[in-house]
C-alpha cells in the first residue's frame, strides 16, 4: 500500500536510446566529419609543402634563374673558345656544370632539363658536336674564321632557346598555378559539401533527439506527477492510520477511564443502595418514619444516578447503531428547548441559577424529538452543573442566514461557569473524556454527555462549536438545517 | 687515372667528355690575406677522410660521399672564428658566411661519391656538403658545388 518496489518505469531509470534514423544520420555525420578531417589535413600538408618550397627547397623560379646563368656562362665560354680566348676544357667544364644545373630537382619535383624544349636540346647537341670535333686546348687561330660562322648561329640559338625556356617555364608555372587553384577550389568545394553534410546530418540528429528528449521529458513529468500523487495518497493514508492509532489510543484511555468511572459511578450508588436497603431490612422496626423517608430518598437518588448512566450509554449505543437513519418528523425547536428547560427546572431552581431564553423565530427541523431533547437537556445540565449559584444561563434561538444554500436554525447556550481548559477543548466531544478541571471528583459525570450531544447534532446534519474561557464560562453554538419557520410565540 | 675518365654515372643532360687536366692541376685554393694554400686532387686524396651518407637535396636522394672536414682545410690558412669566408665555384657562384658558421654547421669537402671521383656534371670534382643533422642541411645556398676556392679577404 505504501510505495512500490517496481521502479522499472521510473523516469530516472530510463535508458537513452536513439532511433535507426538517428543512427544513420550520426553515421553520415561521422563519416563526413572524418572525410572533412582528412581533407583538412591534406590541405594543411599541401600548405606546409608550399611554405617549405619558400624556405628550404629550391623553387622552380630559382632553378630557372640559375639555369639561365649557367647557359649564359656556357655561351660565353663557347664564344671565347671560338676566338682562342680559353681552352676547350673550360668549355667542356661549363657545359657539364650546365648539365649539373639542368639535373637539379626543384620543389615541383621536376628538373629544369625536363622543362626544356627540343630546340634547346638541339642547340646544345650541335654545340657539343662542334666542340668535340675541334682540337683540344686553345683553338688554333687558323680555325677561328672557320669556326665563327658555324658556332655563332649555334650560340644565338642556345641563347634564344634559353629565353624560350623561360617562357616555357613561365607557362608551366602558370599551368601549375591554375592546377593548384583548381585543386584548391575542388578541395574547398569538397570541404564545403562535407561541412554541409555534417551540419545537416547533425541538425536532423539533434532535431530528432530534441523531439525524443521532449517526449521523454513529458513521460518523466507524467511519472513524477504520478509518483507525487502516489506519495500524497500515501501521506494521507499514513495520516489516517496515525489518526486511527490516536483514536485507538484515546479509546483505550477512554476505556480505562470508563472502567474507572463505571467502577466509581456504579459502585458508589450501588454500595449506598445496598447499605440503605440492608439498614431498612435490619432496623425497620426501630427507624422512625422520617428516617425511613430520608433513606428512601437516598435510595431513589442513587437509583436515578445509575439509571442516568445506563441511559447515557444506551443513547450512545443507539447513535452508533442508527448511523444514517433519521426520523422524517418535523420538530419545532423552540418547544424542544422549552421542554428541556422545564425538565431541568428543579435543578435550575436548586442551584439558584437564572435562565434567559430568547427566540426570534420558531424554526422547524427534521429530526428525532427524543434525541434533540437529550441534546438540550445535556447542555443545560452541564451549564447548571458547572455554574456557581446565582449566575445566569442564556439561551437564544434564531433563524440564521442561509449557509451554503441551506436555511439554518441557530441555538446558542452560554454560561458563566468554570469554563474548559484550552488544551481540552478539541477533545470534549470524545467519549468518556472529562476536562481536567472537572475530573477531580467534585463534579460527577460520565464523560458521555457531550459525546451524545455531538453525535445527535451530527446525526441531524447540524454543527456544534464551543468557545470557552477558563473560569469565565462556556458558549455552545448549535446549527441545524431548518425546513420552514413557525410563528413566533414570544420569549421566556 | 684522369679525373674525367673515372666518372660512372652519366648526367642525362650533359656530356661526360672533359679534356684531361694538367698533372697536379690546382683544383682548390684556400687563402687568407697573403697566406695562400693550393690543393691538387692527389693532395686532397691524401688527407684524413671519412665516409658519410647524406640526403642530397638537389637530386633528392641519399648518397655516400668521401669527405674531409672543412675545418681541417680552413686551418691550413689560419681561417677561424669570425673570419668572413667566401666559397667560390667554377661558375663563379659565391656563398659566404663566417668561419664559425661553417664549422658549427659541420661543413665537409666531398672529394668522392660512391667511392669514385665526382664528375663536373655531378657537381665535382670537389663540393661542399653537410650532414643530415646540420643546421645548413636544407640551406641550399651553402651547398656550393664544383668548388674552386675558399678565401678570406
Amino acid at each position: 500500500m505504501f510505495g512500490r518496489s517496481d521502479n522499472r518505469n521510473s523516469p530516472f531509470m530510463a535508458d537513452y536510446k536513439i532511433t535507426r534514423v538517428q543512427a544513420i544520420l550520426a553515421a553520415i555525420a561521422l563519416i563526413a566529419l572524418v572525410a572533412l578531417g582528412f581533407s583538412s589535413i591534406s590541405e594543411f600538408r599541401a600548405a606546409d609543402q608550399r611554405s617549405r618550397i619558400l624556405s628550404d627547397i629550391e623553387t622552380p623560379a630559382a632553378s630557372i634563374i640559375f639555369t639561365q646563368r649557367e647557359t649564359l656562362v656556357y655561351a660565353t665560354k663557347l664564344a671565347l673558345w671560338s676566338n682562342g680566348g680559353t681552352p676547350r676544357r673550360e668549355v667542356q667544364i661549363s657545359r657539364n656544370l650546365l648539365a649539373q644545373r639542368l639535373s637539379v630537382i626543384d620543389s615541383s619535383g621536376r628538373t629544369m632539363g625536363s622543362r626544356a624544349n627540343q630546340g634547346y636540346w638541339n642547340a646544345l647537341r650541335e654545340s657539343d658536336a662542334i666542340v668535340s670535333a675541334a682540337p683540344a686546348g686553345i683553338l688554333p687561330e687558323n680555325l677561328h674564321r672557320e669556326m665563327n660562322p658555324v658556332l655563332l648561329p649555334v650560340i644565338d640559338e642556345i641563347l634564344a632557346e634559353a629565353r624560350n625556356l623561360v617562357v616555357s617555364y613561365q607557362r608551366s608555372i602558370d599551368q601549375e598555378m591554375v592546377n593548384l587553384a583548381q585543386e584548391s577550389a575542388e578541395r574547398d568545394s569538397l570541404n564545403l559539401t562535407l561541412f554541409y553534410i555534417v551540419f545537416i546530418s547533425s541538425g536532423f540528429f539533434l532535431l530528432l533527439n530534441t523531439r525524443s528528449n521532449f517526449k521523454n521529458y513529458r513521460i518523466a513529468r507524467a511519472e513524477i506527477e504520478k509518483e507525487r500523487q502516489h506519495l500524497e495518497q500515501t501521506i494521507i493514508e499514513l495520516q489516517a492510520v496515525q489518526n486511527r492509532v490516536t483514536q485507538l489510543e484515546d479509546l483505550d484511555s477512554a476505556k480505562n477511564a470508563l472502567m474507572s468511572t463505571v467502577n466509581h459511578e456504579l459502585r458508589t450508588p450501588l454500595t449506598s443502595i445496598i447499605g440503605y436497603i440492608d439498614l431498612l431490612q435490619r432496623d425497620s422496626a426501630s427507624l422512625s418514619e422520617s428516617e425511613k423517608k430520608a433513606y428512601l430518598e437516598v435510595l431513589d437518588r442513587n437509583s436515578h444516578v445509575l439509571l442516568n448512566l445506563v441511559e447515557s450509554m444506551l443513547s450512545l449505543s443507539k447513535f452508533d447503531n442508527a448511523e444514517g437513519k433519521l426520523s422524517t418528523e418535523k420538530v419545532e425547536l423552540y418547544s424542544v428547548i422549552d421542554d428541556a428547560l422545564f425538565t431541568m427546572k428543579p435543578a435550575i431552581e436548586k442551584s439558584e441559577i437564572s435562565v434567559e431564553f430568547s427566540a426570534t423565530s420558531r424554526p422547524l427541523v427534521i429530526g428525532d424529538v427524543g434525541q434533540l431533547s437529550q441534546v438540550f437537556i445535556n447542555l443545560i445540565a452541564n451549564a447548571v452543573k458547572f455554574s456557581s449559584k446565582g449566575s445566569a444561563i442564556r439561551l437564544s434561538l434564531t433563524s440564521s442566514d442561509v449557509k451554503n444554500g441551506i436555511q439554518i436554525a441557530e441555538v446558542v447556550i452560554s454560561d458563566s461557569g468554570i469554563g474548559i481548559p484550552e488544551e481540552d477543548i478539541p477533545r470534549i466531544f470524545t467519549r468518556f473524556f472529562r476536562a481536567k478541571n472537572v475530573n477531580s471528583g467534585k463534579f460527577q459525570g460520565t464523560g458521555l454527555g457531550l459525546s451524545i450531544v455531538e453525535k445527535a447534532i451530527t446525526h441531524h446534519g447540524g454543527t456544534i462549536s464551543v468557545t470557552s474561557q477558563l473560569n469565565h464560562g462556556t458558549t455552545f453554538t448549535i446549527t441545524l438545517p431548518r425546513v420552514s419557520e413557525g410563528k413566533l410565540d414570544g420569549s421566556k | 687515372m684522369p679525373l674525367s675518365h673515372a666518372i660512372a654515372a652519366k648526367n642525362p643532360y650533359g656530356t661526360a667528355t672533359v679534356d684531361p687536366a694538367a698533372p697536379n692541376e690546382i683544383i682548390l685554393t684556400i687563402s687568407k690575406g697573403s697566406k695562400k694554400v693550393d690543393f691538387a686532387y692527389p693532395r686532397l686524396a691524401k688527407m684524413k677522410q671519412s665516409t658519410i651518407s647524406i640526403y642530397e637535396p638537389f637530386l633528392k636522394k641519399r648518397q655516400t660521399f668521401t669527405v674531409i672536414r672543412l675545418q681541417l682545410l680552413l686551418n691550413f690558412a689560419g681561417i677561424s672564428g669570425q673570419d668572413k669566408v667566401f666559397t667560390t665555384a667554377l661558375n663563379d657562384y659565391v656563398f659566404s658566411s663566417s668561419a664559425k658558421n661553417f664549422i658549427d654547421a659541420g661543413a665537409y669537402l666531398a672529394i668522392k661519391r660512391d667511392g669514385i671521383p665526382i664528375g663536373y656534371d655531378q657537381g665535382g670534382p670537389i663540393r661542399i656538403v653537410y650532414g643530415d643533422e646540420s643546421k645548413w642541411a636544407k640551406n641550399l645556398d651553402a651547398w656550393n658545388w664544383s668548388l674552386e676556392s675558399i678565401r678570406v679577404k
